[in-house]
């Protein structure tokens, strides 16, 4: 069972300016994929980076199964693979696990290179792989470490639209066969429908919840893979755009 | 398993693509040899200019007697005695001018304080040409070897300084934060990223430190040595030998372009992990 976590009225503003997020309620409990997408601007990145760490929360807070958020916890994938062009894909999947001990170390990384798929590569150079190997080697990366949380933001934006569902395989993948909470940024609606039993939208600045809906995980017509062209699958995608889009007013008056 | 498959085949073909693009940008048949076609054009002219008496013996002794001098000193040991003095004064000053712009590279670099601090007057100091350091150091640390030694080392500080500097202060924010999300401090910030990330910039500045020091080795042997390389070209002035001034020109530039090589080869094998378009062994 995953640890479930909490984020209370989280704000972030940058210095004296207003706020870009918040304030940002929310609750995860349990495993799967809980997407959240929003437009550019929405606070959808700066909501990642502020649980990973990377920004400091302006005010409220962050915890997972009751405590603060600590970095140990948390894999983060970014846009862009950001693997360390001198380290080989096996060192670059073992850079959070320097704590570890040699044999254990080995065994996460090759767990975590099987996982998505890796192991033929694993003594390749970055320079060596192509844009979606490179993405799943930082994906290894994160989930090498067996975190508790995996936040990925928006992982997929660079990568070419075969790579890009090959890709989304790996996720739901790894989603359903390791105990990780995995929070996915997208702008991509069809992704996000595709992996997700939980799809927020944010819409900002600052970036609040405008919906928050769960996918039914047993209606048979969300189960996986889902049937992009169904009509339940359209009749969601329509609401996530209304959420996304709110009807024109300045233009029917 | 049909995923590793598809993997190691997409492997291999990138690894074709790269392998065939390498042979193509690779004359065959030549490779280095094509640089010696201009410097053998040139000494047969050359010989054939002094042979017609086209040109005064006296000043530009034909290529025929550089090389009966050139013999002579081998014989006598007299140029590798000279060599090794020269070649010992310029590792010296190489280890220390390196040691010294490694460790402030890396402070300026690290620190934003240290930088605002050191690098208005580093680079002040950066300006003074070589020759004018010359007297001040003979003076302080005399005549002999340790004058010499710290010029050069003063003349390798200067590049490795300014490009670790750089190289420091410019690792791409994008990688820092993948240290910031596994939870790394400042100093495995360092060492695991922003260190390695500075190896090709840092390796360029020693590469041209070391360029510059062969420079400032011409200089300072000249200002007042009894042997080293430098020496024969002001004793071949004084005593009237344009031969014996050609030898140790020559033997400057084959033991400057050696090293170099040397050294380019070595930075290639450290960073052989950059994407580059044209590897560039300096060869």
């Amino acid at each position: 069972m995953t640890r479930r976590l909490d984020i209370s009225d989280l704000t972030k503003a940058f210095g004296a300016a207003p706020p870009v997020l918040g304030p940002l309620s929310l609750t995860l409990d349990g495993e799967g994929i809980t997407a959240i997408i929003g437009r550019s601007g929405s606070g959808k990145s700066t909501f990642l980076r502020c649980l990973s760490g990377l920004e400091t929360p302006t005010r409220g807070t962050a915890m997972l199964g009751g405590k603060p958020i600590r970095p140990a916890e948390v894999g983060f994938v970014f846009q862009e693979p950001r693997l360390m062009p001198w380290l080989s894909v096996r060192r670059n999947i073992a850079f959070g696990l320097s704590h570890l001990p040699k044999p254990e170390r080995a065994r996460a990384v090759e767990a975590a290179m099987a996982l998505v798929g890796l192991s033929a590569a694993a003594d390749y150079l970055p320079k060596q792989l192509s844009g979606g190997m490179a993405q799943r080697v930082a994906l290894a990366r994160a989930l090498a470490p067996r975190p508790d949380l995996l936040l990925l933001d928006e992982p997929l934006s660079a990568l070419d639209p075969l790579t890009r569902e090959r890709m989304q395989d790996h996720i739901l993948h790894v989603a359903q066969h390791i105990r990780v909470t995995i929070l996915l940024i997208t702008h991509d609606m069809d992704e996000a429908l595709a992996l997700a039993n939980r799809v927020i939208v944010l819409r900002g600045p600052p970036g609040r919840i405008v919906l928050d809906v769960t996918i039914p995980e047993h209606d048979p017509a969300y189960a996986f893979p889902r049937d992009r062209t169904s009509a339940a699958f359209q009749a969601m995608r329509r609401r996530l755009i209304d959420a996304l889009e709110p009807a024109p007013v300045a233009l029917a008056r | 398993m049909a995923e590793h498959s598809v993997t190691a085949a997409a492997l291999t073909a990138r690894h074709q693509t790269a392998g065939s693009a390498a042979s193509v940008r690779r004359l065959p048949g030549f490779g280095w040899s094509v640089g010696l076609i201009v410097p053998i054009m040139v000494l047969l002219l050359w010989q054939l200019a002094a042979g017609g008496a086209w040109i005064e013996a006296d000043l530009l002794p034909s290529p025929a007697t550089i090389a009966q001098t050139f013999w002579a000193m081998v014989q006598d040991g007299s140029l590798a005695n000279d060599i090794l003095v020269t070649v010992y004064r310029l590792a010296l000053g190489f280890v220390l001018g390196t040691a010294a712009g490694t460790v402030a590279g890396l402070l300026t670099g690290a620190l934003p304080l240290a930088r605002r601090l050191l690098d208005p007057t580093l680079q002040a100091l950066r300006s003074v040409p070589s020759l004018a350091w010359v007297p001040l150091f003979i003076l302080w640390f005399g005549i002999y070897d340790t004058s010499k030694v710290i010029l050069i080392a003063v003349g390798v500080f200067f590049p490795v300084y300014l490009n670790l500097m750089a190289a420091i202060a410019g690792v791409d924010r994008k990688l820092i934060e993948v240290g910031r999300v596994h939870d790394y401090g400042k100093l495995r910030l360092m060492l695991r990223i922003q260190l390695p990330a500075a190896m090709p910039l840092y390796l360029t500045g020693i590469r041209g430190g070391l360029g510059l020091g062969w420079m400032f080795i011409a200089s300072a042997e000249m200002m007042g040595a009894n042997n080293g390389l430098g020496f024969i070209l002001t004793n071949g002035e004084e005593i009237g030998r344009p031969d014996q001034i050609i030898v140790a020109i020559l033997a400057f530039a084959v033991l400057g372009k050696s090293t170099d090589w040397l050294l380019a080869r070595t930075a290639e094998r450290l960073t052989d992990w950059q994407d580059k378009l044209h590897p560039e062994t300096g060869a």
